[in-house]
């Protein structure tokens, strides 16, 4: 992640937080303004995390605008600016991807954003079925939001942008499909703005996480707010590893799948894959986790970065899509050892680096047994 | 799994030679002192699994090799055979065939399913109920083994919705309360949870011997996030049950409740303090008839609580890290920790070990 701090818009989101009947959220918490934040926590949230989702909010507010102009004044240079804009904005989402806490796990946004793997198609069925009726009651204000998770992100907007037909996009003034396409990538803007403001408020997440107490209802001291960060680098590092590497990559070559591959309409695949790690290596350097490491277990650092380094420099010796990728030996072993590093990683974490801060993480507590 | 703690004859039968021949002096000691056994599967510090039989005291008295992690073990007191699943989705489980002295049995998972990590015999133990995964179609299954033939896979059932797992065996014998947590899941991406926005758990009654679905309990529809995962049998026919929410970490929905056939399905109201504390995950749950009790566990929110069997209400919060397994004891409740304690409610911490207890405790018990 590039990091630039520009606030593009500045526009106030309210963030509807809506609770029904038996989901009654427990009094905000009051947790001392005196009291000093979790440094680690600190960083991670104010160097890395808000950063970078200011850039994503961004990014999915160029794109929104840009299918705005191409629907009213349809072109192809336009339908490449607009394209170029939804690289950015996998890419944004490849450097936020990790961030699997807080405000993307309330009201299905992370499914809303992106729907994958969708191992049964569904969302590719929709997206077809509601491109061939021009069922008009998915781009409505307001509409979309109430159609399928399947159909309102990422996923939908690359078959959208790139799929079967795309190429109208360019030449059909106001068409359905550029309609559908500005939907979708309102929705996504509206849920970015969404995340920002929850992240960024005075008593927002970033505001618990970094102040545990006894009173806060989501992080009761240090350890639990470390071990809420240590977690995230494990899960994932392991959802890295057997979904998006696992998706397309099998045990065998006959057991390939590069039609699976994330993003690979588009042809992001690669790209997704070296922000991602590359990123969550910055993201693990700004948040000084490293510097919580007792003496004797410097060594657990210097996995994680020889770990990082070569899964890293792999990634980068690689080109093409997926299919590419796969069907040529020499790269598809470099794609094989990154998937043997991020394992690596993934233990660097979830026991290593647990054990040395005698964290609780992993080892059943966050398996959803 | 109420009643008396078996007696040292007992034990001695239902853990059997085939423990009792790999155990060290030490251990032979230890079992010729036991008076009642507890069944966990554990990791150990070099990274290899196991299944192990505890002692009152906590001392480990035998212990067998899993090839991958375990989750739960499943026991049938008379004939002191058992077995522990591999955790979900995990496609071996071991059988121990004490009584008959043979060596531990792998039990494959058949093609296009996976275990899901719990079991249960019939009571005369001749078949074995396993939950499972019949992962392509994303249905909850069932698979019946028959213990006397090698544990032979002879047929399944459906468990009536998408992700059983655990499973208990009301006091007539043949209907089996199961925990459809709703959450799909498919072995090409390992444990990722593929349906979070349109998840339906729900608690199944089931006939085992005719496979009809008796009675399918939901709960209500704003909480279909809310996923049913753990039993325990209270009385003839009722169970408890515990769940872990997949929504906001900010809702505190009731996580726990009673449910029995013929009843609307009831959670329990828990105080919202203790509610928070939980993290939205119960790890496992156990019943004390006796004293009218429940215990559950949270190894997020390093807790355990024993609640009221009627209203929910929480008599006794523990703060233990990593707490997972529980299981009622003589006098209180007995729990297991992924950090290698032991815990009794009424005695405190009773060992600390090298073994890190996987999710589960069960009381081997007349």
């Amino acid at each position: 992640m590039k990091l630039s701090f520009k606030n593009r818009r500045g526009r106030a989101i309210a963030a509807a937080i809506i609770t029904a009947g038996l989901l009654m959220p427990l009094p905000a918490s009051k947790a001392s303004q005196e009291g000093t934040p979790v440094r680690i926590i600190q960083n991670a949230t104010d160097k890395y995390i808000i950063p970078a989702f200011q850039q994503f909010n961004g990014a999915a507010g160029d794109l929104r605008q840009h299918i705005e102009q191409l629907c009213a004044i349809p072109s192809n240079a336009q339908l490449a600016k607009v394209r170029a804009d939804f690289d950015r904005l996998v890419s944004n989402w490849s450097s936020i991807s990790i961030v699997r806490i807080g405000p993307i796990l309330q009201h299905n946004r992370l499914e809303k954003l992106l729907f994958w793997p969708d191992r049964r198609g569904i969302g590719l069925r929709q997206i077809q079925a509601i491109l061939a009726k021009q069922d008009e009651t998915a781009i409505s204000a307001g509409g979309l939001s109430q159609k399928s998770v399947a159909v309102q992100g990422l996923a939908a907007l690359e078959y959208v942008l790139y799929g079967k037909g795309s190429e109208t996009l360019g030449q059909k003034t106001d068409g359905f499909r550029c309609r559908f396409a500005k939907a979708i990538s309102t929705n996504v803007d509206t849920i970015s703005g969404q995340l920002l403001t929850e992240w960024q408020a005075p008593d927002g997440f970033a505001h618990s996480w970094q102040y545990p107490a006894a009173n806060n209802p989501l992080y009761r001291d240090e350890k639990e707010s470390l071990s809420a960060l240590v977690s995230l680098f494990s899960n994932g590092l392991e959802f890295y590893d057997t979904v998006e590497m696992g998706a397309f990559l099998g045990i065998t070559p006959e057991k390939d799948r590069p039609r699976r591959a994330l993003f690979r309409r588009s042809g992001n695949t690669l790209k997704s894959l070296q922000t991602s790690l590359s990123d969550i290596q910055e993201f693990y350097r700004q948040s000084e986790l490293a510097s919580l490491l007792p003496e004797g277990s410097d060594w657990i650092n210097e996995a994680i970065e020889f770990g990082f380094r070569h899964g890293i420099a792999n990634l980068d010796a690689l080109d093409g899509s997926a299919t590419d990728m796969l069907a040529n030996p020499q790269q598809r072993a470099k794609l094989a050892y990154v998937r043997t590093v991020v394992r690596g990683l993934n233990e660097n974490f979830g026991i290593d680096m647990t054990a040395a801060l005698d964290l609780t993480a992993n080892f059943s507590s966050l398996d959803g047994d | 799994m109420a009643g008396e703690p078996v007696s040292r004859r007992d034990f001695l039968k239902a853990a059997g030679l085939g423990f009792a021949a790999s155990l060290s002096p030490a251990g032979a000691e230890e079992l010729s002192r036991a008076d009642a056994v507890f069944a966990s599967a554990y990791s150990d510090k070099a990274g290899g699994f196991g299944a192990a039989l505890l002692s009152e005291d906590g001392a480990v008295i035998a212990s067998i090799p899993l090839p991958v992690r375990g989750h739960d073990v499943a026991h049938h007191h008379e004939s002191g055979r058992a077995v522990a699943f591999a955790r979900r989705p995990g496609t071996v489980a071991v059988a121990f065939d004490t009584a008959r002295n043979a060596p531990p049995r792998n039990i494959m998972a058949a093609p296009g399913r996976h275990f899901y990590g719990h079991g249960v015999y019939s009571p005369d133990g001749r078949l074995l109920y396993a939950s499972e995964n019949d992962f392509d179609n994303a249905a909850g299954m069932i698979g019946i083994y028959d213990v006397g033939d090698g544990y032979r896979r002879i047929g399944e059932l459906t468990s009536g919705g998408t992700g059983p797992h655990d499973m208990v065996l009301l006091g007539n014998g043949r209907s089996l309360a199961i925990a459809n947590g709703g959450i799909e899941t498919h072995p090409d991406f390992g444990r990722t949870k593929l349906n979070l926005a349109t998840m339906e758990p729900c608690l199944c009654f089931v006939d085992c011997v005719h496979g009809t679905l008796l009675e399918r309990q939901s709960l209500p529809k704003q909480l279909h996030q809310l996923s049913i995962r753990h039993l325990a049998r209270i009385g003839h026919n009722g169970v408890y049950f515990a769940c872990q929410y997949e929504g906001s970490q900010q809702d505190h929905p009731p996580l726990c409740g009673h449910a029995e056939p013929g009843s609307s399905i009831r959670l329990f109201e828990t105080e919202p303090g203790a509610l928070a504390k939980l993290k939205n995950y119960i790890g496992s749950v156990a019943a004390d008839p006796q004293r009218g009790t429940l215990a559950i566990t949270s190894p997020r929110g390093n807790c355990l609580l024993i609640l009221d069997g009627k209203t929910g209400s929480v008599l006794r919060e523990s703060n233990l890290a990593n707490v997972c397994g529980v299981a009622e004891g003589h006098r209180g409740y007995r729990a297991t920790t992924g950090n290698g304690a032991i815990f009794d409610t009424a005695k405190g911490t009773i060992s600390n070990g090298s073994l890190q207890w996987d999710n589960h405790l069960l009381r081997i018990s007349g």
